[in-house]
């Protein structure tokens, strides 16, 4: 079993520069250090909302997972920016409840080239409608402007310790719709016609739209 | 390099008027917080507020190695205290850092 995941982030509007190129340095590059952390890459958001920065990853299996959530490049530099216990950190706090997403897969289904982009939804959906929204996912898929699309339950935030099992508390996000591009202009091009038959279905959304910036040893 | 046992060293830069809010709430809020969560306080220093400069504060914390640290990251991460605590520091500090040391063989750099 594989796990993708997403970590989203707004920026401290006083974050020193240097700090935050420290911070797409250390996650864009993850691999280098913790070589169990699979398609790194980083992207900054397009699309008019409070969140700024993303970093996507993935990771082979759950002893992968708790290997990278064990290792020492994380405590040291990671949540040097991160954490709200450190003076250095950048991020600040948006009580939006999307700053962690992700879900298991078999394969890496999410794989997009170098070059492309990606809008990532994430959804606090109403209980039951989970069949209803992948059939309207399904449909704007094969309407054809998505290079991918997976629409899963979002899994992560509540599985701390190897993404599977959990150990609470519930995430305020429900599922995650992440959508491949060819180029950024294609996906802020996309008007995403599937929002209106979705609306009923949905509690809550928002939505990052990014290039993919690849880090070391995407491939 | 064996990444256990771990000192956490944090250094909290603060105004010389605000050491002693600083230290205050280090004494009775941070460290009773940590403690319920594993985390053992080492020391507490601090340079002189007599010097007209900024005054480094500088706790060390001690636990195991870093499976330990993550589960109790996991711990103060869901404690709201936690969250609370550290936005009253981040109102009195003017810079700092944290910093994860090692133990190093003796020597070794001879």
């Amino acid at each position: 079993m594989m796990l993708r995941r997403f970590e989203i982030y707004s920026i401290a509007d006083r974050a020193p520069r240097a700090d935050v190129d420290h911070l797409v340095r250390a996650t864009r590059d993850c691999a280098r250090f913790i070589p169990e952390v699979l398609h790194c890459a980083v992207g900054w958001n397009r699309a008019d909302n409070p969140l700024h920065f993303v970093w996507e990853q993935a990771f082979a299996s759950p002893a992968d997972y708790q290997r990278y959530m064990e290792h020492p490049f994380h405590a040291n530099l990671l949540d040097r920016f991160l954490m709200a216990d450190s003076a250095e950190r950048v991020t600040r706090n948006n009580g939006i409840g999307a700053g962690l997403l992700g879900y298991a897969c078999d394969t890496a289904e999410y794989y997009q080239p170098r070059g492309g982009a990606r809008r990532v939804v994430a959804l606090r959906l109403a209980d039951g409608v989970d069949a209803a929204f992948a059939t309207i996912a399904g449909q704007a898929w094969r309407a054809g402007a998505m290079t991918l699309s997976v629409f899963r339950e979002n899994t992560f935030g509540p599985r701390w310790f190897d993404g599977e099992t959990w150990v609470g508390p519930a995430p305020v996000c429900t599922h995650v719709w992440e959508q491949g591009f060819a180029s950024v202009d294609a996906a802020l091009a996309d008007e995403a016609p599937w929002r209106a038959a979705a609306a009923p279905l949905v509690e809550d959304s928002i939505e990052v739209v990014y290039a993919i910036e690849a880090g070391y040893g995407y491939a | 390099m064996d990444h256990a046992p771990i000192r956490i060293v944090d250094t909290i830069e603060v105004p010389p008027d605000r050491q002693p809010e600083l230290l205050a709430l280090i004494e009775e809020t941070i460290v009773p917080v940590l403690r319920d969560a594993g985390v053992e306080l080492v020391s507490c220093l601090s340079t002189s507020t007599a010097l007209g400069e900024p005054v480094l504060v500088q706790a060390t914390w001690g636990v195991p190695d870093h499976a330990a640290w993550n589960r109790i990251r996991k711990t103060l991460f869901l404690d709201p205290r936690w969250h609370a605590m550290w936005e009253r520091v981040a109102g009195l500090r003017t810079g700092g850092t944290r910093r994860f040391f090692y133990p190093v063989e003796q020597g070794a750099g001879t």
